[in-house]
């Protein structure tokens, strides 16, 4: 069904720098195939380069033969290749463009020119498969993360396409979301679909899949059944494999860090009820929950950008009501999920020194420092643009501890970073650890928190476990 | 209202901001400002309203204060009346149409599907937008930069709206394959749904543009 000969594909501007090379892959009619690879590796070309895209939309240089459905990609753009193949991309505000849902199955069964009584078939049929009934008239702007991710599966699986390409389906999904895309995708095997699934959260789909193709910088490193691919990837560090935590016990520090009983209510809805607890000085502390239990709601309030309801929040023992999160910045540093959101200057240098010389401070030797412990000194004067989601990550970090602040907090950290980056991180916050800096972690990434927190809380619709609840909590984790 | 076909919600809506804009007389303008407000209450959307007055009054004020500075009362006070019956008028025409009637109404009046497509899509995304925008600010902040409305920190604007267009390009960029991928460049594209426009709307449309020629008449016979 896929056929690739010999490929080798280098982006515009790059210079000739390949980032597919040598690539051959056979996919057979049916089978399941996971691409897994480090950020970098060419998963997502890949992708383009199946879905049509390459070389007719993004252009550069495609040397070799690849072929899906026995069309010759190199002739037949994305429209040609829409009854053929269904990309789905990593992207989904960009993957759902249309007004609702019922919208977005219907558009690609409109491009085909289909009768609108074949259309209102295949979007019952989908709805139903993939539990979207209720959802048709809704906008994908009001979704969830699982849900737009299962929209845009959906959207695609209404087609009568053979091939589904599928980029990194899981990123940023909680447990809950991916097991509803895995039963999609169980779903779409079963329907004798030919599936290629690049992703880097490779545990979760390994039982999924019967073929693994594993990518080292454009270039195939393993290929080979699923069962045989767990060690490989381990080897390789893209199923992290994290030291124990020694278990320490903090709860006669200083108290850095105070919650009491906050709640908040956003668009009249209860997001936080009651919620309270402490963070000791140099401790780690993990707050675990899906998506939507108010876990990011809860550490908007910490350094002022929210304020609460009720309830009071203090930092060292001072209340931080009326504040300016700016001018709490030298005291809490929050970094957040998308490393993104905070570049604008065109040197990491610049970038990590901003807030400082915003605030009218700053220390080179405190810099240095802080980029000797994050590993960065050799990236100083490179674009914050350009680098990995693991390099991005830990400029991100460095511009708030620049600042000087002894607490950290970060927002779902492991969010799109691959297996190594995520080893990476834990190595980096118990270094920090040891350097005296207090962490809070907000994520739902469970065998990070059980790799690097001393202790764990666990959120639920707003709601804190109880204290035996969460020693218990701990405890199974640890296990 | 709902069950009007969409073109004629649309039609009706843009026939009622001519009108607005056509008028010439405050007490008329005042007429109309009733009249489109009676239309608010009697929709149930005088909760949104009201909510959407915490935005446009100011404006309003405003209007109001530089035409008082510039020109007669009467000529400030019909300014403002005409801005804020031009502010309701919308407020009515898009509280009464989704995104999605608005570009099926526009590819069945003939718009060529690109444009209808822009257009809906643009309205798609202001939201995302607006989301991001407030996700930036709030990681700007957090690292110690002042964004608070402040002369002093005009400069520190750089850091919300850098991050804030490299974003949109990075978007467009994705939009733009998503889209290609899924054949919005293909000829032969079906028109999903059927609409009719019933006798009364039409008459309603007349009437409405009757209303409309008789004013411009006026207007220019004056």
């Amino acid at each position: 069904m896929i056929d690739l000969q010999h490929i080798q594909y280098s982006y515009p501007g790059s210079w000739g720098v390949p980032v597919l090379e040598g690539l051959d892959l056979k996919v057979r009619s049916g089978e399941t195939l996971m691409v897994a690879g480090a950020s970098g590796s060419g998963k997502s070309t890949l992708s383009f380069l199946l879905g049509g895209l390459i070389p007719h939309i993004l252009g550069g240089q495609l040397k070799g033969k690849a072929f899906l459905d026995n069309m010759d990609l190199s002739l037949h753009s994305p429209s040609e290749l829409l009854s053929h193949v269904g990309l789905v991309m990593q992207n989904a505000d960009a993957q759902l463009f249309n007004p609702t849902v019922q919208r977005e199955l219907a558009f690609g069964l409109e491009s085909l020119g289909l009768p609108e009584e074949e259309i209102l078939s295949r979007i019952e049929r989908a709805s139903q498969e993939f539990g979207l009934g209720h959802l048709l008239r809704r906008s994908p702007e009001d979704l969830s993360g699982g849900q737009k991710r299962l929209v845009g599966i959906a959207a695609s699986a209404c087609m009568p396409c053979p091939v589904m390409v599928l980029d990194e389906p899981l990123a940023h999904l909680d447990e809950i979301s991916v097991g509803k895309v895995k039963k999609a995708l169980r779903k779409l095997r079963s329907e004798g679909r030919t599936l290629l699934i690049a992703e880097h959260r490779v545990q979760a789909l390994l039982e999924e899949v019967d073929r693994c193709l594993i990518l080292e910088r454009g270039r195939v490193c393993f290929e080979g059944p699923a069962r045989q691919a767990r060690e490989e990837l381990a080897r390789i560090g893209l199923i992290p494999s994290y030291p124990p935590k020694p278990a320490r016990d903090f709860s006669r520090a200083q108290t850095v860090l105070e919650v009491r009983d906050l709640s908040k209510s956003l668009g009249g809805r209860l997001i936080l009820d009651n919620v309270g607890f402490r963070l000791h000085e140099g401790e780690i502390l993990a707050i675990l929950g899906p998506n939507g239990a108010g876990k990011t709601t809860l550490i908007r309030h910490l350094n002022g950008l929210l304020s609460p309801d009720r309830g009071q929040i203090f930092v060292r023992g001072e209340p931080i009501s009326g504040k300016d999160p700016s001018s709490l910045a030298p005291l809490v540093g929050m970094v957040f999920q998308n490393p993104n959101d905070q570049f604008f200057r065109s040197l990491v240098r610049e970038e990590i020194l901003a807030g400082p010389l915003a605030r009218k401070f700053c220390s080179p030797w405190k810099l240095g420092s802080i980029c000797e412990t994050l590993g960065l000194t050799s990236l100083l004067e490179r674009s914050p643009y350009r680098l990995s989601e693991g390099e991005k990550r830990r400029v991100a970090i460095a511009s708030v501890l620049a600042m000087g602040s002894g607490i950290l907090i970060l927002d779902e950290p492991t969010a799109g970073q691959d297996g190594r980056s995520r080893m990476e991180l834990a190595r980096l916050l118990s270094r920090l650890q040891e350097e005296g800096t207090s962490i809070l972690v907000v994520t739902h990434d469970r065998a990070f928190a059980r790799a690097v927190a001393d202790r764990c809380l666990e959120m639920q619709e707003g709601r804190m476990r109880p204290v035996s609840e969460i020693q218990d909590g701990l405890a199974s984790l640890r296990a | 209202m709902k069950s009007m076909d969409p073109r004629t919600r649309l039609i009706l809506g843009l026939f009622t901001v001519a009108l607005v804009l056509c008028t010439g007389k405050p007490w008329l303008l005042a007429a109309e400002l009733a009249a489109l407000l009676l239309g608010v209450l009697l929709l149930g959307m005088a909760g949104p309203w009201l909510k959407s007055l915490r935005i446009s009054a100011p404006m309003v004020a405003m209007v109001f204060l530089v035409g008082v500075a510039a020109f007669p009362l009467s000529e400030a006070l019909e300014m403002a009346l005409r801005f804020q019956a031009l502010l309701t008028a919308s407020f009515l025409l898009f509280g009464s149409i989704t995104p999605d009637e608005l570009g099926g109404a526009l590819r069945r009046m003939g718009l060529p599907y690109q444009f209808s497509f822009i257009i809906v899509t643009a309205m798609r995304y202001v939201p995302l937008m607006g989301r991001r925008l407030r996700a930036i600010m709030e990681a700007q902040r957090s690292r110690g930069i002042d964004l608070r409305p402040r002369p002093g920190n005009l400069g520190n604007l750089t850091a919300l709206l850098a991050p804030l267009l490299i974003q949109s390009f990075q978007l467009a960029e994705d939009l733009a394959m998503a889209m290609e991928a899924r054949g919005f460049a293909r000829k032969g594209r079906t028109l999903m749904g059927k609409w009719r426009i019933s006798p009364w709307e039409y008459g309603l449309m007349a009437l409405w543009a009757a209303v409309l020629a008789l004013l411009v008449g006026s207007r220019v016979a004056n």
